[in-house]
């Protein structure tokens, strides 16, 4: 980089997701809407049965309790977008860093695959491409040309779908308009039925993002690490209470 | 390896350095651009053209906005204007362009040689296929002797088909496949026009009840996966977003009735594990609390006393294992609530007392007067076109049966096929398959070659749904009267056809009744007639001065809805005359010998197994066990430990019907006398992704001895034991069995 | 190590590192000849006459990419204009035929570039400025190699309240 560029006047987003944990339902509608839309690849039986996975999002499951008082925890986890994250520092080649809009950025074409970002992430976010993703025509015809196809050797994660969000920005300044709440949605977020995520702008006082952020519910996954995550998770009310 | 010497050092370094040099160019894949030869209109090359059409991945009919850049499908969304999902698209809804782009396609019209089943298949020209039907059909002595057999039909298709076997003299089509039979909707509308159908009113369909679910503060679910595959799930997990957080009143409350925790239940605030079979008498018990004790602020109980009048609270506490103080707490929940509604769901019609459980749930709502209430039960009202009277045209089991017996007997010469996978949906001893060899000519209208088409002697495959044109009426209904359209997003991929376009040609050239009874020269020309039916009508969202406008508009926003929310509240017509009963359920095994129930449940991903050729779906984890690709048993934990078997055994779940061998999942939210078996692998054919994976549950439902004709297939009366094989099996998982908090599943 | 084998080192490091400054420096004259066009399409002859450059590719303003004209615009003009000369002949040929010319792309870009053409024309830049004279061009050409550094020396010199948002990395690799 030739300069050391200061945060620009314009005022820039800083992007957050809240993920209402009371809503979501598990129905993994979001994790196939992302595979659609940013051209993930699917393992396969073999190496799923191997135990890996592609998703960029997922929902995880916890059991707690025992029958019949037994609850299940259903809560997605995706790149949380940390602001102190653990793997922008370890990158050997800058491929992963920390934009000005809040967002952890991989660029696919500068990544070698150390893979050392995978391993500092807490949230075991970042999946690996081990092989080279196979879409067996005509599959190829559904791929999304707004963003790369990855290669064999490139980690990725959740991106917010960054091209969604550049999209809007550069069809908003054609217009001469600014970006209103709710005008730049993930793939995820989009099509959730309950309307368990919300994306939005921090920045932005009145933004539902930033509205509910201050809910009393609100908690970010292991907040203890200092991580300063991006997506703010709001509490679910309590399930299968005995009694 | 040899040691490399110093020169061949240099010479490799030299090498790769001038390859370094001259590897800088761009890497850039040489491609040839091609313009347009004439532009179409609303192109803008590089951005995305939205196309509204309507999801056919499932019976729901959620509306879709498809985008499209360069002729190539690209992303499918809900449509934000639908009344039905408002934007929002289930998982199922996503993978529709994997059914688009399915590398498993059939690509042109195929006839069989060789006989059935030997897969040995000869492209055809169209124009073939159709002289041959034509001169069978005319070669026919009794052209009553034909049926047609579809699953998933859309609405425009059913209604041309019936007007086309009306015109031959042959019975209507037999609508059935085990999607809508594991949601029990045949049942669900038999229920609806038991208590709210006019006496002189339709015997087969009746519009499906629609439960208030955004504004009640209690729902008690009796088997109802809300959230899940049951009716709208996409709609009711919108619906169940703001029951949570959406209403001004606070968060509702929602109490699951089944023996397994479903998705749906892990959300609810209370699971109660009801032995199977006795969720009617829960039902039945609680109202009879409600009614003694007088509960609830909708006054006196008096007159509905008596469908209580012979149940008894111990017993139905006994029977059922839940204590009587819980069920009163239960009752003054729901009676406590201003808008409390109770739903029927779908595994209770595949029990043997289905029918009488569904009552007594729906009594509930009755005695707590929640019909056409905010929060409680509706009815859709009709779209004022008789085109689009929204009525669920489910065939129940029986009429899939006696189509068995008219093949067997030898009664039908010409068999349809279309949405509907028999051979593999339909237990084996529904005789399905044995019946085809009776039938002279078998016609499958898949888009891929599954275990049915394979015993076809022609296959003529229809365009998937985002080629393809059509209509679908919304049930159950969303908030207002709504057709959802459908209409291409891209061109045709390969040499398939319109089944509607089939079916309008072979009557044109049939000549005499059937042509008069189908005069459109196409799909699109029935669409455009029906669709203007309602132009004029002031109440939609639009209008036009022309039908053609009319036309135009309708396919804009993806079919016709009412501006404003407008549903009927249901007036009880069918009360009991006596009181309520539950009989006990029948169950196929001796408990002896069979010592656990079978619960099989839709897959959330493949449903009945639709959804198993599409790799985005086998790939997802399923919700509870984060299970994929394969078939697992749900075992309890002091299930598991009683038979010595761990995650990853492999056990042999043995019926009086069959066997069927699969991985262990030690799953906490089961009964311990109860395992569960997900619905939907076990293909022998349909594609690379279904084919030779897990097995199919279906081949373990056992017939009930003595089932008189006329009831449901009853698919949750079946009993099992277990046994351990002593083999493992990876089965794949997102989550790992490694790890902190493992053990007590152990 | 031997001093042979640093010697040997240093050589290839530095061989490396003057590749690198080559293609740096000689940025223009790396840049690819004029492709061969299945028909000789004269930009040069065009322009003279009046063309505007958004009148063929006139999705520039609006979309990701410039955008071909549509046989029926060649067309448009070409079924009176110049119809004698050959490669008009051979234009009517592919019309007739309703087959599509197949163009070898000039100015390409990497697959993990996404660049947009409708911010660049709506900060006003001209066609000239990346395309250089393409009016005066017969056969057309890429005149410079267009790699990130090429990109970044006009990025780098916006505003700096704007120059934040142009050197990010995620602004053109998604």
């Amino acid at each position: 980089m030739a300069q050391d560029v200061k945060s620009s006047a314009e005022a820039s987003p800083r992007w957050a997701m809240v993920v209402d944990l009371d809503r979501c339902t598990g129905c993994q509608a979001c994790v196939i809407a992302c595979h659609a839309e940013n051209n993930i690849p699917v393992v396969g039986e073999e190496q799923a049965a191997y135990g890996r996975w592609m998703h960029w999002i997922i929902i995880q499951r916890y059991w707690e309790g025992e029958y019949p008082n037994v609850k299940a925890r259903l809560m997605p986890v995706m790149c949380q977008q940390c602001t102190q994250a653990p793997c922008e520092p370890v990158c050997p080649v800058f491929a992963t860093y920390h934009n000005p809009e809040g967002l952890n950025a991989q660029i696919y074409n500068r990544c070698i695959g150390t893979r050392f970002c995978g391993s500092a992430c807490p949230y075991k976010v970042r999946t690996f491409n081990w092989f080279e993703p196979e879409f067996p025509a005509p599959l190829t015809e559904q791929l999304n040309p707004d963003v790369t196809v990855r290669s064999r050797g490139i980690m990725e994660k959740c991106t917010f779908c960054i091209q969604r969000i550049r999209r809007a920005e550069m069809d908003v300044k054609a217009e001469g308009r600014q970006l209103a709440d709710g005008q730049v949605q993930p793939a995820c977020v989009q099509t959730c039925p309950p309307s368990a995520l919300v994306f939005g702008d921090l920045n932005d006082p009145n933004s539902q993002a930033s509205q509910l952020a201050r809910s009393h519910r609100s908690f970010r996954l292991l907040d203890e690490l200092g991580t300063d995550p991006a997506v703010i998770y709001l509490k679910g009310g309590e399930t299968n209470v005995p009694g | 390896m040899k040691r490399l010497s110093r020169r061949d050092f240099l010479k490799t370094a030299a090498v790769a350095g001038v390859g370094v040099f001259t590897g800088i160019a761009p890497t850039v894949r040489r491609v040839a651009l091609e313009p347009f030869v004439r532009p179409p209109e609303e192109e803008l090359p590089g951005r995305a053209t939205w196309f509204a059409s309507t999801c056919r991945q499932c019976p729901a009919g959620c509306g879709i906005l498809v985008r499209v850049i360069n002729g190539r499908a690209r992303k499918i969304e809900g449509n934000p204007a639908h009344p039905l999902n408002r934007g929002k698209l289930c998982a199922r809804g996503q993978t529709g362009l994997q059914v688009l782009y399915n590398p498993d396609r059939l690509k042109n019209a195929v006839r069989q040689t060789g006989g059935r089943e030997p897969r040995q298949f000869k492209p055809i020209q169209w124009t073939e296929a159709l002289d041959q039907l034509v001169s069978t059909l005319n070669g026919l002595a009794d052209r009553s002797r034909v049926a047609f057999l579809g699953g998933l039909v859309p609405d425009h298709l059913v209604a041309l088909v019936s007007s086309f076997l009306k015109a031959l003299g042959a019975p209507p089509p037999v609508l059935f496949d085990l999607h809508t039979t594991l949601e029990g909707r045949a049942e669900a509308a038999d229920l609806a026009r038991r208590w709210f159908g006019k006496p002189q009113g339709q015997v087969q369909g009746f519009p499906l009840p629609m439960y208030d679910i955004a504004r009640a503060q209690v729902i008690f679910s009796f088997g109802a996966n809300l959230l899940e595959t049951w009716m709208s799930p996409v709609s009711q997990s919108y619906d169940y977003g703001l029951m949570r957080q959406g209403q001004a009143g606070g968060r509702g409350f929602l109490a699951q009735f089944e023996p397994r925790l479903s998705m749906t239940a892990a959300s609810a605030d209370k699971w109660i594990p009801v032995e199977p079979g006795t969720e009617g008498l829960i039902a039945l018990g609680l109202g009879r609390i409600i009614v003694e004790d007088n509960l609830g602020h909708v006054g006196s109980h008096r007159d509905h006393a008596y469908l209580y009048r012979n149940v008894s609270v111990s017993d139905i506490a006994q029977a059922s294992g839940v204590s009587i103080e819980t069920l009163r707490k239960l009752a003054n929940v729901f009676a406590d609530a201003d808008r409390s509604v109770a739903i029927p769901g779908g595994y209770l019609a595949g029990l043997s007392n289905g029918a009488q459980t569904m009552d007594t749930v729906m009594a509930l709502n009755v005695v707590m007067r929640r019909l056409g209430r905010e929060g409680g039960v509706f009815l859709p009202h009709q779209v004022p076109a008789e085109q689009f009277t929204s009525s669920a045209s489910i065939s129940p089991f029986s009429e899939a049966q006696s189509l068995i017996e008219r093949m067997k007997a030898g009664q039908v010469d010409v068999l349809f096929i279309h949405s509907t996978n028999p051979v593999y949906e339909l237990p084996g001893w529904a005789g399905f398959v044995e019946a085809l060899d009776k039938v002279r000519l078998v016609v499958s209208f898949s888009s891929f070659m599954d275990e049915t088409a394979i015993w076809a002697d022609l296959v003529l495959p229809d365009h998937t749904y985002l080629e393809g044109w059509g209509y679908q009426g919304v049930s159950p209904g969303a908030d207002r009267p709504a057709v959802s359209g459908q209409q291409p997003v891209v061109r045709p991929l390969y040499d398939t056809r319109s089944t509607a376009d089939v079916v309008l040609a072979l009557a044109a050239r049939l000549g005499g009744q059937v042509a008069q009874a189908l005069p459109w020269s196409d799909e699109v020309a029935f669409l455009e007639q029906s669709s203007t039916q309602l132009l004029g009508t002031s109440s939609g969202i639009y209008d036009a001065r022309t039908p053609d406008g009319f036309w135009s508009r309708w396919r804009q926003h993806g079919g016709w809805w009412t501006e404003k929310p407008l549903r009927d509240e249901p007036e009880v017509s069918g009360m009991p005359t006596g009181p309520l009963q539950v009989s006990p359920a029948a169950f196929v095994g001796d408990p002896q010998q069979y010592p656990f129930h079978l619960a099989l449940y839709p897959s959330l991903a493949l449903t009945d197994g639709r959804g198993a050729n599409q790799p985005w779906l086998q790939e997802m984890p399923d919700p509870m066990t984060t299970g994929r690709w394969n078939t697992w048993v749900e075992l309890n934990p002091v299930t598991a430990r009683s038979l010595g078997v761990h995650d990853n055994d492999v056990v042999k779940v043995i019926s009086p019907q069959g066997e069927l061998e699969a991985a262990v999942v030690v799953y906490p939210g089961i009964r311990p006398d109860a395992v569960a078996i997900p619905v939907g692998q076990g293909h022998s054919d349909y594609g690379r992704f279904a084919e030779r994976r897990g097995s199919n549950p279906l081949s373990l439902v056992a017939p009930l001895l003595g089932q008189a004709p006329g009831l449901p297939l009853q698919w949750a009366a079946t009993r099992v034991r277990v046994e351990g094989t002593g083999r493992r099996q990876e089965l794949a998982r997102l989550e790992s069995l490694d790890g902190a908090g493992r053990e007590k599943l152990r | 190590m031997s001093r042979r084998r640093v010697l040997i080192i240093a050589l290839i490091a530095l061989a490396l590192l003057g590749g690198g400054a080559y293609i740096r420096i000689n940025r223009t004259s790396l840049a690819s000849a004029a492709p061969v066009q299945p028909i000789p399409f004269n930009h040069r002859v065009h322009a003279q006459a009046g063309v505007q450059c958004l009148f063929c590719h006139s999705s520039a303003l609006r979309s990701d990419v410039a955008g071909l004209p549509s046989m029926q615009k060649c067309m448009g003009c070409h079924q009176t204009i110049a119809a004698d000369r050959e490669p008009v002949k051979t234009l009517t040929d592919y019309w007739q035929r309703q087959e599509p010319i197949h163009w070898q792309p000039v100015n390409t870009m990497p697959d993990f570039v996404f660049f947009s053409h409708q911010p660049h024309l709506g900060a006003g830049l001209g066609c000239e400025g990346c395309h250089g004279n393409v009016g005066q061009m017969d056969i057309a050409r890429q005149p410079v190699n267009m790699d990130m550094g090429w990109c970044l020396d006009c990025h780098l010199k916006q505003p700096s309240e704007k120059a934040a948002r142009l050197v990010d990395c995620l602004l053109c690799h998604k």
